[in-house]
C-alpha cells in the first residue's frame, strides 16, 4: 500500500514538472510571437516611408528640421514656380501599384491627384502649411492662427538681369527678424531688418522679363506668414524659419495631401504620404 | 501475492517514468531568439542608407564601390546581396557582400522603389546569416 502511495506521489510530481515545462514553452512562444508579429507592420511602414521619399524626390520640396531647446528650425529648399510633374507622378504611380506591388507581394493603391494639379501642398509638423504653385501662382508658408515665427532667412537665386529693385521698408518695432539674400546676374542683395507679423512688408526685384516679390506679415488673417510671387522667373528658393518648439501633441515631419493605401496579409496602412 | 503487487507497482512506476520522460522530451522547447526581425530591420536600414548616400544610383551608373564599401560595415555573420531591376524587369546591377557563400538560415528579403535620373527601379535586398556559423 505504501509503495502505491509513493508511486502516486512521484507520478504527481512528474506531472507537475510536465505542466511547468509546457507553461514555460508557451511563455517563450508568446514572447517570440510578440517580437515577430509586428515585423510585417514594420516592413509596411518602411515601404511607405520609401514611397513618400521617392514622391518627395520627384515633386519636392526638400525639408529638414533642427530642434533646439527653445526653438525649431524648419529649412525648405524648392524651386519656384513649380513645374508640372504629372507625367513623372503618373509613371511612378503605375510603377508602384504594378511592378513594385507584384515584386513585394503587396497591394498598393496611391492617390496622387492633388500633386498632379501642379501645386504642392504640404503640412509641416501637422501644423504649418507650405504651398508652392506652378506659373502664375505663389509659394506660401502660413499657419492657422499665425506662425509665431521669430525669424526668417530667405535665399533666392535667379539667372536673370535686374531691372529694378524695391527694398523692404522694415519696422524697428517689428517682431520677426528677416534676412533676405537675393542673387541674380547683377550680383547679390543682402538685406535684413524686422517686420511686423501683423503687418505687411515686401521687397520686389523686377527683371528684364518677370519679377520676384517676397512678402512677410499677415496673410488671409494669419500673422507671421511669408509668401513669394515669382512671375515669369525661375527661382531657386532656400528658406529657414525659426519657429517655437514643436507642440508635444504634434508629430515632427511633413505630409502631402495625397494618400497611399498599403496592404500585405493582415497588415493594412492608409494615410497621407509623408515622413 | 505481495511479490506480485510489488512487481505490478514497479511496472506501473516504470511506465509512468517513461511516459513522463517522453512527454517532457516532446514538449521541450529550444529558446530561440527571432534573429530574422533584427536581420530584416538591418537590411531595410542598410538599403535606406545606400539610397541616401547615392550608392544605389552610382551602382546603376556603373560604380558599385560605394555599395561594396557599405556592405563592408555589416556584421561578419551577416551576408547581403542587393539587386536593382529597371521597370521593364531587366536586371541592372547585382552587388553581393564579399566572402559570402550560398544562402544560409534566416533569409530575409525586402523590396523598395528607386527613382534615379527620371527612371524607375525596384531594389531587392536579400540578407542571411552565414551557414557555417549558425549553431
Amino acid at each position: 500500500m505504501r509503495g502505491f502511495i509513493i508511486t502516486l506521489a512521484t507520478s504527481g510530481i512528474i506531472l507537475l514538472l510536465v505542466l511547468y515545462s509546457n507553461t514555460l514553452r508557451d511563455s517563450y512562444r508568446g514572447m517570440e510571437r510578440a517580437l515577430t508579429e509586428p515585423q510585417s507592420l514594420t516592413y509596411g511602414a518602411a515601404l511607405f516611408d520609401d514611397i513618400s521619399g521617392e514622391v518627395n524626390s520627384i515633386v519636392g520640396p526638400s525639408v529638414s528640421f533642427a530642434e533646439a531647446n527653445d526653438s525649431l528650425g524648419v529649412q525648405i529648399t524648392d524651386t519656384l514656380p513649380k513645374s508640372n510633374y504629372s507625367a513623372q507622378l503618373n509613371a511612378y504611380e503605375t510603377f508602384i501599384e504594378g511592378t513594385l506591388a507584384n515584386r513585394t507581394r503587396t497591394t498598393i493603391d496611391a492617390n496622387l491627384s492633388n500633386l498632379r494639379t501642379g501645386t504642392v501642398t504640404m503640412r509641416i509638423n501637422q501644423d504649418y502649411a507650405y504651398s508652392a504653385a506652378p506659373q502664375g501662382g505663389e509659394m506660401s508658408f502660413t499657419r492657422s492662427g499665425g506662425t509665431n515665427a521669430t525669424a526668417y532667412y530667405i535665399n533666392i537665386s535667379v539667372v536673370k538681369s535686374r531691372a529694378a529693385y524695391i527694398p523692404f521698408t522694415f519696422n524697428p518695432s517689428g517682431d520677426i527678424n528677416v534676412t533676405v539674400r537675393y542673387t541674380d546676374l547683377n550680383g547679390t542683395i543682402l538685406t535684413s531688418g524686422t517686420v511686423l507679423s501683423s503687418g505687411t512688408d515686401f521687397m520686389q526685384v523686377t527683371h528684364d522679363a518677370g519679377s520676384v516679390r517676397i512678402n512677410f506679415g499677415r496673410k488671409s488673417g494669419n500673422n507671421g506668414a511669408v509668401w513669394i510671387n515669382a512671375t515669369d522667373v525661375s527661382a531657386s528658393l532656400g528658406m529657414l524659419a525659426t519657429l517655437p518648439p514643436i507642440n508635444s501633441s504634434k508629430r515632427l515631419g511633413y505630409s502631402y495631401d495625397d494618400t497611399l493605401s498599403y496592404q500585405q496579409g493582415k497588415v493594412s496602412i492608409f494615410r497621407n504620404l509623408g515622413k | 501475492m505481495k511479490a506480485f503487487l510489488i512487481t505490478l507497482d514497479a511496472f506501473v512506476a516504470i511506465i509512468l517514468l517513461f511516459s513522463a520522460a517522453f512527454l517532457m522530451y516532446s514538449s521541450s522547447f529550444q529558446p530561440y531568439a527571432p534573429r530574422g526581425v533584427y536581420l530584416k530591420q538591418f537590411t531595410n536600414d542598410m538599403v535606406t542608407v545606400m539610397e541616401k548616400n547615392g550608392d544605389l544610383g552610382s551602382a546603376i551608373a556603373g560604380n558599385t564601390s560605394g555599395m561594396h564599401y557599405m556592405m563592408g560595415f555589416t556584421p561578419q555573420l551577416v551576408c547581403m546581396q542587393v539587386s536593382i531591376t529597371d521597370s521593364a524587369g531587366n536586371r541592372s546591377v547585382t552587388v553581393a557582400k564579399d566572402e559570402c557563400g550560398e544562402y544560409g538560415r534566416e533569409l530575409q528579403v525586402i523590396g523598395r522603389s528607386l527613382v534615379y535620373s527620371g527612371q524607375l527601379y525596384t531594389v531587392k535586398a536579400e540578407a542571411w546569416y552565414k551557414k557555417e556559423q549558425v549553431t
